[in-house]
């Protein structure tokens, strides 16, 4: 967003408006300050990821009273700014005395206090930490105001709950220098402070807030070669004069940037390479060159012909079975990045600088942020999963009959009730989860754990071997009892990692479940599918599954399903294991 | 580079969320009913980010109408 | 003249030299060719040797005197006794004199001496004239003034060339009036003026005179009696180029030379344009002010000095003159667009339009349409006010 201007932003803003649609997100910014600005750089953002935004501001210095007010928001910014405080108060603030800084201290901890209590229930809340960047700094001795910052955030960072992130906006200020980031005008005559280059900074710092609320991290990382990988052409310079060596001055951009792309992919982000040259140059450099830092162990996969870049990008994220936009790509080529934003424009493009030197701050800039690296154990296993559903995939030609191939698998389910110990990953699967996901809820970690706690909410969650390795937990589904009727229920949820697709385990998973709640004496189950732009392989799933229409509309259908009547489809080839619950239900 | 009068007619298209066609040298405050005190302000500082600009103190409350505006730039950009 | 304004002692006179031509228009007008008064060589014969002027000729000329002189309109001459004491040739040059010695106040008589004399000082005609003075009544209490509404009004506008000036002569010629523009160096304006006035179809003239010679002004004025026999409206829109000096580098000079510009000539014209209005009894005055003296503005003290004494000038003058059937106003505009103020910056300009409520600078034809009002019928009631043309900038 940095590298567009601020009326570019309006008007790509407004464009995005006509095709977004959907469920509205909506978003709140409580403030002591006049913020108004960031409006259309929020919803830029959430557009661009496919959300709906509706973006409304509270009163002026009312947060208090606000948070009560639009605790109801799935997503509250709290801008809690001293400056406006400090002009509330008479007097020269660092010639107060001791008690009334305690006093000031003790209301604004009060006031959070309350904040965080009313807000309690909102999904995602964001509070900027409190910054000293508007006075005077005390480089060598500690001001009040700065003392008072410290102690404030301190406070934050201890009672902060679980639905509340700070964010570091005193960071965010230093990165681009105060006098760039504060505008003194506009406070005097608006009370107004920051710039739009702070917004704009404000929005990169706060973008793995807007991923994860809409579910849009990166998985994929698509490199070019020469000169994006290494100084030089391969085909050309030869394996001697290419260089990414740590201690040439020309290579050592490129050995940083290999080094993070090494690091994304412990962290399990996908990394492919597509580049226009001999497949043997390529792979002579992946496999001998002294000062590569990645191998051939740490790339999914590899295009390197002569085709169109286009056409091989789609193709990677065909075989991957991700969706376009959950891919970057990198080339150093002015032709090839513009081909890609004009031909797949899905796709982020990111170009090497031209000041090469800047190449690997410029792409942890850009490209840090797009990826979820709150990684657990498995997300670093994830390339070696990958691989190993590589193999798996090739092996499939070897088979008469795809039920054969499948039981060749050995497939094994192990499946959890309220598994309380995985808690991030099941959060993490709702909320990235878009193709294999009949209903597209995004839940958070407190939610989840909230629902975990719940008498009248089951959360299943599945983990799945198989002869080629564990892929992990990768199947969730969300059952809650119906409040009127405590013989019904309705599944809220159920999803799939794309990883696992087309093994009929979502139809070993579904019979388990209903095969539980018959267990339990329950004798209705109701069910949804809500349509959205990626999920229209699952549209016939229920049907297939047995459920019974009760309304088809435009945007989704709703089922039920009279338990007793359900006959289950018992797949031979995959073994299931119920693992119980982790929760002692109390009754 | 288009003309100033283009670009700051874009611009204020743009920040005010009307047409192109609607802009003209007689808009003004009292014209466009979309020109708040919130958009005023947006309004100058997609000026001085456009124009490479910082509009002195005593010249922002003067942007009121196209022409003072074009004036006021032209004379900045300088 | 009126009665009450005649005194016994007034004398009026006239000069006539008697030419062959005179003779001969007499002759003619009469019939009287006696051979005394035109045959050379009977009268050689006779005791008068050279031929005579008709006494009657020499008498006539009385007649002038009582009828434009004294007491001039509104003479009723009833009596007039005469003695043709010495011969009058062609080539005397006659004095012609009127004196008033008895006044008679119950009709409303006057008793005047009447004399002839000649180039030596010789009496050559005597007698008495009785005059009736016959005044028109004035009902003090009817809203009618001297001059019917539908009457046509002539209007002397001073610095008809100027940017409110021209507005002012064309709105005025609009309005149906015959219109006077003066000038003092750009006559090629005055013409352009004259000829757009015209092309509507109405005469129009033009006028030079520089506004601080007394004698051009009243030369300009006479004029303007003669071809349209009176001066209802005069505007004054004098105006020139403000020149903006701080105070501490102002001098004497630069402060006169304002109020000579505005305020001397403005005493000089008045002092010679209100009598007449006076004596028809109507008269329309109207000042141009300015915006300044409510709202002062930086490094033209100078100027507004001589503004603000003008508006003095016109209050002072309004009082006075009212109850003689004068109406002195003044209209004061705002900054109008003329070349008068083509330095000021466009800027300035448009801040100040973007800062008046009505959102625009005054026009000249604004200030003309203020004006247009003052020399109507319709503002006859309106003594000493002033009219601001300024858009809401001020309000009072």
């Amino acid at each position: 967003m940095v590298e567009l201007k601020y009326t570019q932003i309006l008007q790509e803003n407004k464009i995005l408006k006509e095709k977004v649609s959907g469920e509205p997100f909506r978003v709140a910014i409580l403030s002591n300050i006049t913020v108004n600005t960031i409006k259309e750089l929020i919803e830029y953002d959430l557009r661009r990821n496919g959300v709906n935004p509706i973006v409304e501001f509270g009163n002026f210095d009312n947060i208090v009273q606000d948070s009560l007010e639009y605790a109801d928001h799935n997503l509250v910014i709290i801008f809690f700014d001293l400056q406006t405080l400090v002009d509330n108060i008479p007097g020269y603030f660092e010639g107060l005395s001791d008690d009334k800084v305690d006093q000031v201290e003790k209301r604004i901890m009060g006031e959070i206090d309350l904040i965080f209590s009313n807000l309690k229930t909102t999904a995602t809340v964001v509070f900027n930490k409190f910054t000293s960047g508007f006075f005077p700094s005390g480089f060598i001795k500690i001001t009040k105001i700065e003392s008072l910052v410290d102690r404030l955030n301190r406070y934050l960072t201890t009672s902060c709950p679980m639905n509340v992130e700070l964010l570091d906006l005193g960071k965010v200020v230093g990165d681009i220098g105060i006098g760039q980031a504060i505008d003194v005008r506009f406070y005097y005559s608006s009370k107004a402070p920051y710039t739009i280059p702070l917004f704009k900074k404000y929005m990169e710092a706060i973008k793995p807030i807007i991923l994860r609320v809409s579910g849009k991290f990166k998985k994929a990382l698509v490199f070019d070669c020469d000169n994006t990988l290494w100084k030089g052409v391969i085909g050309e310079d030869g394996m001697d004069k290419i260089e990414m060596s740590s201690t040439s001055v020309a290579g050592r951009p490129y050995f940083e940037v290999q080094r993070i792309a090494k690091f994304l992919s412990e962290r399990g982000v996908m990394i492919c390479i597509c580049s226009k040259n001999n497949a043997d140059d390529v792979e002579d450099v992946f496999l001998n060159h002294k000062d590569m830092v990645l191998r051939n162990e740490d790339i999914i996969l590899k295009k390197v012909n002569w085709i169109d870049k286009a056409t091989n990008i789609r193709e990677i994220s065909r075989e991957l079975n991700i969706g376009l936009e959950s891919i970057i790509f990198i080339d150093d080529s002015a032709m090839e990045t513009d081909l890609i934003r004009q031909q797949v424009p899905e796709i982020t493009v990111f170009q090497v600088p031209a000041a090469v030197h800047e190449y690997p701050k410029s792409f942890l800039n850009s490209l840090y942020n797009l990826f979820d690296l709150s990684g657990t154990e498995e997300d670093r296993k994830r390339t070696t999963l990958y691989k190993e559903q590589f193999v798996r995939q090739s092996e499939t030609s070897k088979f008469e009959s795809i039920e054969d191939y499948l039981s060749s698998l050995d497939i094994f389910l192990s499946i959890t009730l309220n598994d309380k110990v995985n808690i991030g990953r099941i959060a993490q699967l709702t909320q990235k989860t878009n193709q294999f996901n009949l209903t597209t809820i995004r839940y958070s970690e407190a939610q989840i754990a909230e629902y975990m706690e719940d008498h009248g909410t089951m959360i299943f969650s599945v983990f799945i071997k198989d002869k080629f390795g564990d892929s992990g937990i990768t199947a969730i589904c969300i059952v809650k009892e119906d409040p009127t009727n405590n013989k019904a229920v309705f599944i809220d949820s159920f999803l799939m990692s794309c990883r696992i697709i087309g093994r009929n385990i979502e139809v070993c998973f579904l019979d388990f479940v209903l095969r539980y709640l018959k267990d339990r004496g329950y004798e209705n189950v109701l069910a949804t599918y809500r349509r959205t732009q990626k999920n229209g392989q699952v549209e016939s799933f229920y049907e297939k599954m047995g459920f019974k229409f009760q309304a088809v509309g435009d945007d989704g259908k709703d089922y039920f399903i009279i338990l007793s009547e359900y006959v289950p489809f018992e797949i031979a080839y995959i073994r299931s294991e119920f693992n119980g619950s982790l929760k002692i239900k109390s009754t | 580079m288009e003309s100033i009068e283009k670009r700051i007619s874009l611009l204020m298209s743009t920040v005010f969320e009307i047409p192109e066609s609607e802009i003209s040298v007689n808009s003004s405050i009292d014209t466009i009913d979309s020109w708040d005190s919130i958009r005023h302000l947006n309004l100058i500082l997609a000026l001085e980010e456009e124009f490479g600009i910082v509009i002195p103190d005593e010249e922002v409350g003067n942007l009121v109408n196209f022409k003072l505006i074009e004036l006021i730039i032209t004379e900045n950009v300088k | 003249m009126k009665y009450t304004d005649i005194k016994v002692g007034d004398k009026e006179s006239l000069t006539h030299a008697i030419t062959t031509d005179d003779l001969g228009k007499f002759v003619e007008l009469t019939g009287d060719d006696n051979k005394l008064h035109m045959d050379e060589a009977y009268a050689s014969r006779t005791s008068f040797k050279k031929p005579v002027v008709h006494g009657m000729l020499g008498a006539s000329f009385i007649s002038a005197v009582i009828g434009t002189k004294l007491p001039g309109d509104g003479a009723l001459w009833f009596s007039q006794t005469l003695e043709f004491i010495i011969p009058v040739r062609v080539g005397d040059t006659l004095v012609v004199e009127a004196e008033v010695i008895k006044k008679y106040d119950k009709d409303q008589i006057i008793e005047l001496r009447t004399e002839i004399k000649n180039q030596f000082r010789q009496v050559v005609t005597r007698g008495i004239a009785k005059v009736k003075i016959i005044e028109q009544e004035q009902d003090v209490l009817t809203a009618e003034t001297a001059l019917p509404p539908d009457a046509r009004r002539t209007a002397l506008v001073i610095g008809g060339t100027g940017g409110i000036g021209r507005e002012v002569c064309l709105q005025l010629a609009k309005d149906g009036m015959d219109v006077i523009i003066h000038y003092n160096n750009n006559a090629k304006k005055a013409n352009e003026i004259r000829s757009e006035i015209e092309k509507t179809g109405v005469k129009a003239v033009t006028s030079q005179a520089d506004l601080l010679d007394e004698e051009q002004i009243k030369a300009m004025l006479s004029a303007a009696v003669r071809a349209y026999g009176k001066i209802d409206v005069l505007v004054n829109c004098v105006a020139t180029v403000i020149p903006a000096i701080k105070f501490q580098h102002l001098e004497w000079s630069d402060f006169s030379r304002q109020l000579d510009m505005y305020v001397k000539s403005a005493f000089l014209i008045l002092n010679k344009a209100i009598p007449l209005m006076v004596e028809k009894g109507y008269g329309k005055i109207i000042h141009i002010g300015s915006y300044a003296v409510d709202k002062p503005n930086n490094d033209w003290a100078h100027y507004i000095t001589a503004k603000a004494a003008v508006w003095g000038m016109t209050r002072a003058l309004a009082l006075e003159f009212a109850p003689k059937g004068l109406r002195i106003n003044m209209v004061t505009p705002s900054l109008v667009d003329t070349n008068l103020t083509s330095d000021i910056p466009e800027k300035t300009k448009l801040l100040t339009a973007s800062q008046t409520p009505a959102r625009r600078l005054a026009s000249a034809s604004d200030v003309a349409g203020a004006v247009s009002f003052l020399a109507s019928a319709k503002s006859d009631f309106l003594v000493g006010e002033n009219i601001r043309v300024n858009g809401g900038q001020i309000m009072l």
